[in-house]
């Protein structure tokens, strides 16, 4: 699944109790990846939003049983967006845990400039 | 690189130094990994009675459902489980308030359960378990004699 998904609307009413998700960050040469916690959360109830450098991630719950409706959201600042190719994010839901993974921009490869004698 | 926002957290201003992908990096901030990177996962219990019996709902975000372990003995229910870090050994860790490992929780189940009555759902990182309550412990209603 792919997804820089943007999701307007969402059918909750703004005031659900929210939890911040725990969350994990690792980087590797390649990429960011961001992983949360969100049990309870299927993956048509998860929405990860990229704007002007800020990653917002909302996962939400519905009521069930004596349970009321429940949400997580966190959001994350990339402090250089230069440095991340933003238009291939990638995010996947497994297990009530959504990783997220943002690549870096490709390094330009050294080049050999050759030296034309005079 | 990628921090959280509006969290007085002592690791976000460290991580905003940084600019660029310095190659010493790594090594440099390797220390730098919060506190929970080495605490047991344990997951939470959330119990709910009713008529019918106990409802009880476990959190276990990341764990499969085949690393899952639900028995009884007695009157005695346990839930044990793995949960196990898909992380890259290689990838330089940031943050970590997510705990990996082995659990066990044990809840001794009051009388007027059945244990024999345990109905068990894992979906999105939730474990739901349902013990019916015992049939003489079932709320009925007596018949009234008139005299």
């Amino acid at each position: 699944m792919t997804s820089t998904e943007v999701s307007t609307t969402r059918n909750q009413p703004a005031n659900v109790p929210t939890r911040s998700p725990r969350v994990e960050v690792s980087e590797t040469d390649e990429a960011i990846w961001l992983s949360a916690d969100m049990p309870g959360v299927s993956r048509d109830d998860v929405s990860v939003e990229l704007d002007d450098g800020v990653l917002t991630i909302v996962g939400d719950v519905a009521a069930s049983g004596s349970r009321p409706a429940r949400r997580f959201r966190r959001q994350f600042t990339i402090s250089d967006q230069a440095l991340f190719d933003l238009d291939t994010v990638e995010a996947k839901m497994a297990h009530g845990v959504l990783e997220v993974r943002l690549p870096k921009m490709a390094k330009p490869q050294a080049r050999q400039i050759k030296i034309s004698a005079a | 690189m990628l921090y959280a926002r509006k969290e007085a957290h002592p690791f976000d201003r460290l991580l905003d130094f940084r600019r660029d992908f310095d190659r010493f990096f790594d090594q440099a901030f390797s220390w730098e990994v919060p506190s929970s990177a080495n605490a047991v996962f344990s997951p939470s219990f959330e119990l709910e009675e009713d008529q019918d019996g106990l409802t009880i709902q476990v959190e276990v975000p990341g764990v499969s459902p085949e690393d899952l372990d639900v028995s009884v003995e007695g009157n005695v229910l346990t839930v044990a489980g793995e949960r196990k870090s898909s992380g890259d050994e290689r990838a330089n860790l940031h943050r970590s308030e997510r705990a990996f490992g082995k659990f066990t929780q044990s809840l001794r189940l009051p009388s007027y359960l059945d244990s024999n009555q345990i109905e068990a759902k894992h979906e999105h990182g939730v474990l739901t378990l349902h013990v019916s309550r015992a049939e003489a412990a079932k709320p009925r209603a007596i018949a009234i004699e008139s005299a």
